[in-house]
């Protein structure tokens, strides 16, 4: 009897951690994949103001639906996302603040009323804040079969539309004026780079939450520019980088249950950068300390 | 519609309501290699991206020459200092950015296209850099890799924002020879020059502004010390228009 006990016990842990891997793989690889034009358009900002703009979209959702279901909560994220990133594009059109300026207001003003509407959930004890609260520093050790599903199709979608218009994408982070001048739609393929940007950072969200999510988009290629000389190679090693963290931070994190997951994937992350900058040939500290 | 290359008539841009281009009127012939000149600030390249459409102006038409209302129907060189040359590419990933406008999603440049490529990289005497990422160029090899790419596209009309600003004496022969064997194809080169020493022998056109057209015409008779004179020392309201 007791035998059979602990097996049960091996086959829970073992369903945990295999989604647990699969979840945070899918999200690795699509981070990754969609790192090098966040990097090369110098847009890692406007990844973090996202997010953090994700988290009132998050909390509204639940408190308006009075659920906790993942896809009206992601739903919500996706909204207040694409909202935060319509306010940025409102302001740097219509006035002449500096864009840094305009994303750090939007990230501090929307995460802001995140809080305030986290402390208003309160009141409900049968919403179980903790359960929102996961998406701040992100909790990948108990994704449902539900939540797999969703990031699942989204990487999905992100993947396959990185890799159609990577020439395009590619064009507009090198030479955006020139892609306007043949005729090809640049604003289209803008809006739909951003489009995947903000489903990439949804289903980051319970990963490694709304707080370290712009890691996940910066760091893969940061460290992969060090290693490669071809934007495409350096989407695969991008992607290869973000994969690698994000299983190797899972299995670090189920070690240990007080670990979260989402600051070990970022810390991992870091390391492969700081190794990059140290250790790549050609373009790293050593090597150009070697040279001169 | 126009049978010349290119009509400019009272074209007046302005950024937040402040006017950089005055009521520019220009006719441009076809064939023509066009130097257009003017002190700084004189909205030189505001007028270069008014004409590849990148600016929309605030009054006045812009007609472009018949026959070239297609995709890739303007060839632009930037200025290379808006481009990021630390940029993850190969001298022939950037010159094959010339034939996206031609693919769709997923395809990628075919067999043809390498091969274009890689004869316009000969014409600028680049081939054996085909390889190299480009963040190893240096500034005249920049320039040829941009006219490359320009090359590949087999435009009528050729627009250079300062082509030859800060490039070598090798890329900058090279660059003139390529410029004057697409003037004699019927190609319109218009670019944007600073060097007066240097432009009777580059063009056989010049446009000078300062705001407002100064003189639109032949360097046989617009190149003159007078109407030089004008363009950079006086401000364009005053100036007399010659055409």
């Amino acid at each position: 009897m007791q035998k059979v006990t602990i097996n049960m016990n091996l086959l829970i842990f073992d369903y945990t951690l295999v989604m647990a891997l699969l979840g945070t793989s899918l999200l690795g690889a699509t981070a990754g994949l969609l790192s090098p034009f966040v990097f090369l358009r110098r847009q890692s900002l406007l990844g973090d103001a996202i997010s953090h703009a994700a988290l009132p979209g998050i909390v509204l959702a639940c408190l308006i639906t009075k659920s906790k279901h993942p896809l009206i909560l992601l739903t919500g994220a996706a909204i207040a996302g694409t909202l935060g990133t319509a306010f940025i594009s409102l302001v740097r059109h219509y006035t002449a603040i500096k864009n840094d300026t305009i994303l750090g207001i939007v990230l501090s003003v929307f995460f802001g009323c995140g809080l305030v509407l986290l402390t208003a959930l309160e009141r409900y004890p049968e919403l179980q804040t903790a359960s929102i609260q996961k998406f701040l520093f992100g909790n990948a050790a108990c994704f449902t079969g539900q939540e797999i599903m969703i990031i699942a199709l989204v990487a999905l979608v992100v993947i396959t539309v990185t890799i159609a218009a990577h020439k395009e994408f590619t064009l507009s982070a090198f030479d955006n004026e020139f892609g306007i001048i043949n005729g090809i739609a640049m604003q289209r393929y803008n809006v739909l780079f951003t489009a995947v940007l903000i489903l990439t950072i949804i289903i980051g969200l319970q990963t490694v939450g709304v707080i370290l999510m712009s890691t996940m988009l910066i760091a893969p290629a940061s460290a992969a520019r060090q290693w490669t000389r071809h934007i495409g190679s350096m989407m695969y090693v991008s992607a290869g980088i973000g994969l690698f963290a994000c299983v190797c931070g899972i299995c670090i994190s189920s070690m240990s249950i007080h670990v979260p997951t989402g600051p070990v994937i970022v810390f991992l992350l870091c390391c492969v950068v700081f190794v990059s900058l140290l250790l790549a040939p050609d373009r790293s500290i050593i090597w150009k300390l070697k040279k001169s | 519609m126009t049978p010349h290359a290119l009509e400019i008539h009272h074209l007046t841009v302005a950024y937040n309501n402040i006017p950089v281009l005055l009521d520019i009127t220009a006719v441009i012939p076809r064939g023509v290699l066009l130097a257009v000149i003017g002190p700084n600030g004189a909205g030189k390249t505001t007028l270069i991206k008014s004409i590849v459409g990148l600016i929309k102006p605030l009054a006045g038409t812009i007609k472009i020459q018949s026959d070239i209302q297609k995709k890739s129907a303007i060839a632009y060189i930037p200025q290379r200092s808006t481009i990021d040359w630390d940029f993850p590419a190969t001298v022939l990933d950037v010159v094959l950015m010339g034939c996206y406008a031609s693919l769709g999603w997923f395809k990628r440049p075919q067999k043809h296209h390498i091969q274009y490529a890689l004869e316009a990289l000969k014409k600028v005497t680049l081939y054996d850099y085909r390889n190299r990422p480009i963040n190893q160029l240096s500034g005249g090899q920049q320039q040829r890799v941009f006219l490359a790419r320009a090359l590949m596209q087999d435009a009528p009309l050729y627009l250079l924002d300062e082509p030859f600003s800060g490039i070598d004496h090798a890329s900058e022969k090279t660059i003139v020879s390529q410029l004057k064997e697409l003037s004699t194809q019927g190609k319109t080169i218009i670019a944007v020059h600073h060097d007066l020493h240097t432009l009777p022998d580059y063009f056989d056109w010049v446009l000078m502004i300062n705001r407002s057209s100064i003189a639109c015409g032949p360097v046989s008779q617009m190149f003159t010390s007078d109407l030089i004179k004008i363009a950079y020392s006086l401000p364009s309201a005053h100036a007399e228009s010659h055409y």
